[in-house]
């Protein structure tokens, strides 16, 4: 097990730096010359001025000196600066990634919380009323687009109903928690301050469901189809004739087969929540990484859409990590 | 399958299963298939009783009724089922579960997969002991080393920890055997217990089982590696003019065959009566156009080139010419090693020279020969080199096409001695083609004669000779030279009239009635049927057994 886990590190790793490498190669091959651009017309006429300048960025050094002096930075957590904000990519990232993750975090929960337990029970109470609208809620979660759904709860629940709150993560007169995590719910719990805790929550509920709509609707087909074929498994009429009770045939027998697939789709699903959630940041006015990609890139920020990429590059790697480290626990035939 | 149940004190006690008149029928969107149609048997204490038909003749449904496992859409239709007395159709759903793996247990056909992947032997064994009441977990778990001990397997107390993978298919079926057995089971039943397994380990298991009735109350049967049913192979001829109809050459034409694991059956024919094209069709060189041919459990007739791929190691082809079916360009080291590397069973250079030179010697050849290339050896070390090459990816089933018929009489004796060897050896099983009958006889269980694309006779090899019921089949017997010459001498010789009639336009009815002595009207209306004259013996012959012969002339005993 040992072996397997540092095996897989060790592949992470080299993926890592694989992503930092295609980065600072595309970065590299961008038309444009940084140095024109900064120094205007006038300065850049004078070759000597020009020469200088690249000694002072480095940029005279041959490419693979400047891709390892681009890593240093990275590993000094020097992303660059962007353009649009001035400040340091980095400070910019940490400053909107909280509130996505708390985002996602909501919607993959929420489509665990629903989608595993309602597959589960469509798949054991096969053409049941409870599988047909297993299929009604999966269908409308794939094959609602975000963009219709979310202006449709925002209509019905804000709007119409006015049971929820409107787009922000607290209501505009509201003061945010004192800043630890940037978590609302987690700061708030923190501060001890229950009414920004409600507050934050209640925000969190339409657009997480908005989220969670075609992941919930992935999660509820995949566990169905995975109980499935776990249930037609010979062993599982083995676990029959052996007198065993039908839940613990569920439980024991099914599940920790039937939740393998699961537990890949659902690793991936979470990464693609914590970095797609550019359409719904965007329409309930989300200040998270979605609407920051957003703006560096209508705003052609390089310094800062590259520090997206890279981010976006990990978590993917951190998350594919994660998910061959819980398949080793789940099926013990993958370490030999 | 296999029901098998514990001797108990009395001897003069009710059977402990009675089932009279099941009837489980499947309800499909087809209609009602009577899967058992009114089914009696019952089933004393201490007895073994041996349910045996082709697959898909209701063993395993029956099998399954008895525990009322089930699944939709088939259903019990009717009739009684007691054990010990007690309605077991009329039970309830927790009084059933109380039943199963409690006094009434299940071996199932495939070990590979009767046991949970995800979860360690200890807790499958211990689970269904513990929910049954008789035991604690504690006793489960002490009781469960002591079975799998039981069962041979070795350091049960470092096993019970592994998971199923981590066995091989015979340690596995002696789990599900030890699991069976747990709760002490007045009756247990065995649905194939052996034909997923080795024939070695296959023999090892019945053994066990036979024990195990003598200890505790148990037992198997043999099994069928390929079922073939209703094969076609028609060749279209290219059109030889523009308003022409095309030809078809009906090389195979409805042919069902059967080969038990480690049987040798052998299909012998005229040349161009289809054996080739058979053999060819039996392990997918040509796709069939119609039939199924079912490998282990597999139909592969329709299958996928890729789906096939795997099998291709368990059925190897020896061919007829060992010149032609060696690569002249390849050295014997490569030709044998080729396709262990290409199933993955040498992972390095080094393993790869390894096995071939093991290889080598298996089949009575020096090892120091790898290198050289086929030319530089005599037909029958290439023959040697072919049956290698074969053996090398560890097949359990070969087929022989006329595998001697290119070499010298004297090399012939070798070649099937090491055949037979062979077989002996890896539990292999063949279908051997020849036309030679006495090498067939010599060599076969069973024998299988094929016309025109059809089965003629199915029999015993010793039975086919004693008493042949085609007259097809007394003229190839009769056309077998015998060793001693005296008898040779006194021996009525048949000879077969003209040619074989063209595979082209194949005759109506029956199709040897062309060249039969006691052929009748009726031949030429209907086909015969290849119909069981005698246990185990099938002949297509509407006056099956009446030719008879009784000096050089020839004549039917009687019709009319």
């Amino acid at each position: 097990m040992a072996r397997y886990i540092v095996s897989r590190l060790a592949i992470t790793l080299v993926m890592a730096l694989l992503a930092t490498l295609v980065i600072f190669l595309i970065a590299n091959t961008v038309p444009g010359d940084p140095v024109l651009a900064q120094l205007g017309d006038v300065a850049a006429s004078n070759k000597e001025f020009v020469a200088e300048w690249r000694a002072k960025y480095g940029l005279d050094l041959p490419l693979w000196q400047r891709y390892l002096v681009f890593l240093k930075g990275l590993i000094n957590g020097d992303l660059g600066q962007s353009i649009a904000s001035q400040r340091p990519v980095l400070a910019d990232i940490a400053q909107f990634a909280p509130a996505t993750l708390e985002l996602a975090t909501a919607g993959f929960l929420l489509a665990l919380i629903v989608g595993i337990p309602l597959g589960i029970v469509a798949a054991v109470r096969r053409d049941s009323w409870i599988d047909h609208l297993a299929r009604v809620v999966s269908l409308i979660g794939v094959s609602s687009p975000t963009f219709w759904l979310a202006f449709i709860m925002l209509a019905v629940f804000y709007g119409g109903l006015e049971i929820a709150p409107g787009p922000g993560r607290l209501d505009p007169i509201a003061f945010a928690p004192k800043t630890v995590t940037g978590l609302y719910l987690v700061d708030s719990i923190i501060a001890g301050d229950w009414e920004a805790f409600r507050d934050a929550a209640a925000h969190l509920v339409l657009p997480s469901i908005v989220l969670a709509a075609a992941t919930l609707g992935l999660i509820t087909r995949t566990t169905r189809a995975s109980m499935l074929e776990t249930i037609g498994q010979d062993y599982v009429r083995v676990a029959r004739a052996k007198g065993l009770r039908e839940r613990t045939i569920v439980r024991g027998h099914v599940l920790p087969n039937a939740l393998i697939p699961v537990v890949t789709l659902g690793g991936l699903a979470y990464a693609n929540l914590l970095t797609g959630a550019v359409m719904t940041e965007t329409i309930f006015s989300w200040p998270g990484l979605g609407r920051y990609t957003f703006r560096s890139a209508a705003a052609l920020d390089f310094p800062a859409i590259m520090g997206i990429t890279l981010v976006v590059a990990l978590v993917y790697l951190v998350i594919n990590f994660l998910i061959d480290i819980s398949y080793a626990l789940l099926d013990p035939r993958v370490v030999r | 399958m296999n029901v098998a149940v514990k001797p108990s004190a009395a001897g003069l006690v009710p059977p402990v299963l009675e089932v009279r008149d099941l009837k489980t029928q499947f309800f499909t969107d087809e209609g009602v298939v009577r899967a058992v149609d009114g089914v009696s048997f019952s089933v004393g204490a201490g007895e073994a009783l041996g349910i045996v038909g082709e697959s898909g003749s209701g063993k395993s449904v029956t099998a399954l009724s008895l525990m009322r496992l089930l699944e939709e859409p088939s259903r019990i239709a009717g009739g009684e089922i007691r054990f010990q007395g007690r309605d077991v159709l009329g039970a309830d759903p927790e009084e059933m579960r109380n039943l199963r793996g409690g006094r009434m247990a299940m071996v199932f056909q495939d070990p590979m997969t009767s046991l949970n992947p995800v979860l360690r032997i200890a807790r499958q064994l211990v689970e269904t002991m513990v929910v049954h009441g008789n035991y604690t977990g504690d006793q489960a778990a002490d009781r469960a080393v002591k079975m799998l001990g039981r069962m041979g397997i070795n350091a049960p107390e470092r096993a019970i920890h592994s998971y199923p993978h981590q066995f091989s298919g015979g340690m596995r079926q002696r789990v599900v055997l030890a699991m069976g057995m747990s709760n002490d089971p007045v009756l247990l039943i065995a649905d194939e217990p052996t034909t997923a397994l080795d024939v070695t380990i296959q023999a090892q298991i019945l053994e066990l089982l036979r024990e195990l009735n003598r200890d505790f109350g148990t037992a198997g049967r043999s099994e069928r590696l390929l079922e073939v049913r209703g094969l076609v192979k028609h060749f279209p001829l290219p059109k030889s003019g523009f308003f022409q109809k095309r030809l078809i050459v009906h090389a195979v034409d409805g042919v069902d065959l059967d080969v038990a694991r480690g049987e040798t059956v052998g299909l012998v024919g005229e040349s161009g009566c289809g054996k080739s094209t058979l053999a060819r069709v039996l392990i997918r060189i040509h796709k069939p156009d119609a039939g199924s041919i079912v490998f282990e459990g597999q139909d592969i007739a329709a299958a996928s080139a890729a789906e096939i791929r795997p099998l291709r190691r368990r059925m190897q082809m020896v061919f007829q010419d060992p010149y032609a079916s060696l690569n002249p360009r390849m050295t014997v080291a490569d030709t044998i090693g080729e396709p262990l590397r290409f199933h993955g069973l040498a992972a390095t250079a080094a393993e790869t020279r390894e096995q071939v030179a093991e290889l080598l010697s298996t089949v009575g050849l020096n090892p120091k020969a790898a290198q050289r290339y086929p030319h530089e050896f005599s037909g029958g070390q290439r023959q040697r080199i072919s049956i290698a090459r074969a053996l090398a990816v560890k097949p359990d089933f070969i087929i022989a096409d006329e595998p001697i018929s290119a070499l010298d009489v004297n090399i012939q004796a070798q070649i099937i001695n090491l055949m037979l060897e062979l077989q002996e050896q890896f539990g292999l099983t063949y279908l051997f083609i020849a036309h030679d009958l006495a090498v067939v006889r010599h060599i076969s269980d069973r024998v299988v004669v094929l016309y025109l694309g059809k089965v003629v006779e199915v029999a015993r090899s010793g039975v086919l000779f004693e008493r042949p019921l085609h007259p097809y089949t007394r003229y190839l017997i009769s056309a077998v030279p015998v060793p001693d010459a005296a008898v040779e001498r006194q021996r009525v010789h048949l000879q077969l009239q003209g040619e074989p009639p063209s595979a082209v336009d194949p005759p109506s009815g029956c199709r040897f009635r062309t060249r039969c002595p006691i052929a009748q009207p009726v031949c030429a209306d209907v086909p015969p049927p290849l119909a069981e004259h005698e246990d185990g013996h099938f002949a297509a012959c509407h006056f099956a057994g009446e030719f008879r012969p009784t000096n050089g002339r020839v004549h039917a005993a009687r019709h009319g």
